[in-house]
């Protein structure tokens, strides 16, 4: 497994952790100022409390009777205390209940302390910490008349005080130190930065270990690519999960391995056909030559050697204009030319062209001629049928006819040639337009060229649109035909 | 020494079968697989030179079928160079294996050490009593000197001295010495061997009447 920082899998793996670490913080931090809120609330109660008891002590005093509803008077002035706060608790309304608040023992120090008058004076003062509060100064901008609490230090402690303004100069303050509080919102995060370090590493191996999964059929592929790429063409990726995303890649990068394969494969049979064909006139040649120089000999056996030469400098010649011809139709990009032309016409030029052969074999040659017009490139197709009508020429008995005839069937075009040949067998039919083939398995020249005549004939039909066709019986004779899509009759 | 060659391009048939007879082998021929198995198997030869690519049975099948019957030394000729056709060959029970273009000199080598092996010896000459033959370069030595043969004498004393110690019979010997158009008489055989006698000795070769000739190791 590599980690390198460039690869897929360790950059998912960083995004992925550091996008948790930043959501897990987030909520743990929200979390935490949730309860922290929520203990100061509980805070800021206790010393509303405490500040209600303080302020109802200071304006009624201790022996001033409680007030009774429908006092009220609009004439009389208006009280100190707005009717909407609740009224000040009934019990505890001694200095000695605020003292005993200040002075309940525990890790807690609570304190207060009021001021009033002009000069200030302490009107009330509790709790070991009184003796280092100022009197607070009220802010213009603040309604004062609402307590306001507020976290501060004092002696180097954590503090919650609350401070409250009233007329004429009053001023109250109650607070109380954090201890407990302070200790459960630090346990609190103790427990959430250790939960969330739990649920990060869960969650980043648990990415990772779905990354590496979610990732191996690359790697799968990397692999066998790598071995193809170094030359063994027969390797195929492993498809386990045809349905997923990577499996789609997987089949169609294996499809293209075995287009590949299958190309490399027929250039490189093509190649050993070739050089095979060329093997025999070249062993011809050397051992001719070899043979002849080997001692000296008489005219009559240099001629026939010279003789023999020449016969292999032809199929040789031969052999590598096919090839040529071969090689200049399958680098030809695009259609071939498209001038409007007649299949007609084009069987007439070539039946001219091998009547004097027919004839010396005594071979008739019948043609039955409609129009047939068609796109293409006339010479091309001249060559297509001049190889079938001299294929049944060489192939047709002394004193047998040949039938050529042309027209037009189901919108296509046809021209075909028919002899009384010996017929083809049918195991041959399937192969019989593949290059080198040839349905004997000799290179005798009595038989013909190198099997690449109607090889090239079925390049021609296919770069045209159209194909061959071929339907032979044995003792019966051979119909070859080259069909073209028809031109179409408005064009 | 007698030879069939199949190869089914005449010219090449032609010039190979014209080369052997000028090395002084008699040699058959045949153009296609069918004939040629036909040839190997009625007649023993001392070598089948074979293509590969025939018509009507190919050159595999075709030493497949003669292995049956024979051990007749095959040397495979073929234009196919592919490894697995060499193996092919050589698996089906070729004896050696030439690829298309041959050098003549390398074929007549290839098929003397392939008659050599196949009566079982390992070198190049074979010395009896104070003669010296060289099947390489086909000159025979009597005591350090040369002794002038012609290819017919030469070609039936290294038969012979191939089996030395072996009764050879008059057929065999005319089998192996002359081809199949030849229309020469069976008693030239009789010419030939009393021409080798005035040559290297009359004990060198030692009549079985009736049956053969023999030369004793």
């Amino acid at each position: 497994m590599t980690l390198a920082p460039h690869s897929i899998r360790w950059r998912m793996q960083l995004w992925h952790g550091a996008l948790l670490a930043i959501v897990l913080a987030a909520f743990a931090i929200t979390a935490w100022r949730f309860a922290w809120a929520d203990q100061m609330r509980r805070v800021d109660a206790e010393l509303q409390q405490q500040i209600q008891t303080m302020l109802g002590m200071m304006h009624n005093g201790p022996e001033r009777p409680p007030r009774r509803p429908g006092q009220d008077n609009p004439f009389l002035p208006p009280p100190l205390f707005d009717d909407d706060r609740p009224p000040p608790p009934r019990g505890g309304r001694s200095p000695e209940d605020l003292q005993a608040w200040a002075d309940v023992p525990g890790p807690v120090s609570r304190f207060f302390k009021a001021w009033a008058g002009p000069e200030n004076d302490v009107v009330e003062a509790g709790g070991a910490l009184a003796m280092h509060l100022e009197r607070p100064e009220a802010d213009e901008d603040v309604d004062q008349l609402t307590p306001v609490s507020r976290n501060t230090e004092v002696l180097g402690r954590s503090v919650r005080e609350m401070v409250e303004f009233a007329p004429r100069g009053v001023a109250l303050i109650a607070g109380r130190t954090l201890e407990p509080e302070l200790n459960v919102m630090h346990a609190l995060a103790w427990k959430l930065a250790l939960a969330g370090g739990g649920v990060w590493l869960l969650a980043f191996f648990g990415g990772g270990w779905l990354t590496k999964r979610a990732l191996r059929p690359i790697k799968s592929i990397t692999t066998t690519a790598t071995r193809i790429s170094s030359g063994n063409l027969n390797e195929r990726i492993n498809v386990e999960e045809a349905d997923s995303e990577l499996g789609q890649l997987a089949s169609v990068l294996n499809d293209t391995f075995a287009r590949l394969h299958q190309s490399f494969e027929q250039q490189a049979q093509f190649t050993a056909d070739a050089a095979h064909e060329l093997r025999t006139p070249l062993s011809v040649l050397l051992s001719q030559t070899q043979l002849a120089l080997s001692r000296e000999r008489s005219p009559e056996d240099y001629r026939e050697t010279l003789e023999a030469c020449q016969r292999s400098a032809k199929r040789m010649h031969a052999l590598t204009e096919s090839l040529l011809e071969l090689a200049r139709l399958d680098g030809q990009t695009g259609a071939p030319k498209h001038e409007p032309t007649d299949l007609a016409l084009i069987a007439t030029e070539c039946i001219d062209h091998l009547r004097p052969l027919a004839e010396a074999h005594g071979i008739q040659l019948q043609s039955d001629l409609s129009p047939s017009a068609v796109r293409g490139d006339a010479g091309q197709l001249v060559q297509v049928l001049t190889n079938v009508l001299s294929n049944a020429v060489h192939h047709s008995p002394d004193g047998s006819a040949i039938r050529v005839t042309t027209g037009r069937q189901d919108g296509e075009v046809f021209a075909r040639v028919m002899d009384e040949g010996p017929g083809i067998a049918a195991e041959h039919l399937p192969h019989l337009f593949d290059r080198f083939y040839r349905a004997e398995a000799s290179r005798n020249r009595n038989t013909g060229g190198a099997g690449l005549g109607l090889a090239i004939c079925q390049t021609i039909a296919h770069a045209h649109g159209g194909r061959m066709t071929v339907e032979s019986e044995v003792g019966k004779g051979s119909t070859f035909a080259i069909v073209l899509p028809g031109m179409v009759a408005s064009a | 020494m007698r030879l069939l060659v199949v190869e089914d391009e005449p010219d090449l048939l032609n010039t190979i079968a014209r080369a052997l007879r000028e090395e002084g082998y008699a040699v058959d021929t045949a153009e296609d697989g069918e004939e040629g198995l036909f040839k190997a198997r009625e007649c023993d030869y001392d070598a089948v030179v074979l293509d590969v690519m025939l018509p009507v049975m190919n050159g595999f099948d075709v030493v497949k079928k003669l292995r049956e019957t024979k051990k007749t030394p095959v040397l495979m000729l073929t234009a196919r160079g592919r490894i697995n056709d060499r193996i092919t060959g050589l698996d089906a029970g070729a004896d050696d294996y030439l690829p298309k273009p041959f050098d003549l000199n390398e074929l007549f080598a290839r098929l003397r050490a392939l008659i050599r092996r196949s009566a079982g010896d390992a070198s190049n000459t074979i010395t009896i009593k104070d003669v010296v033959i060289d099947v390489a370069a086909r000159t025979v030595k009597q005591n350090g000197k040369l002794v002038d043969l012609t290819a017919r004498e030469y070609s039936l004393l290294e038969h012979m001295a191939l089996r030395r110690g072996k009764l050879v019979t008059r057929t065999e010997l005319y089998d192996h010495l002359f081809d199949e158009n030849d229309t020469s008489l069976s008693n030239l055989l009789d010419v030939h061997v009393s021409n080798l006698r005035k040559k290297l000795g009359h004990e060198f070769i030692t009549t079985r009447r009736g049956h053969g000739y023999c030369i004793e190791a």
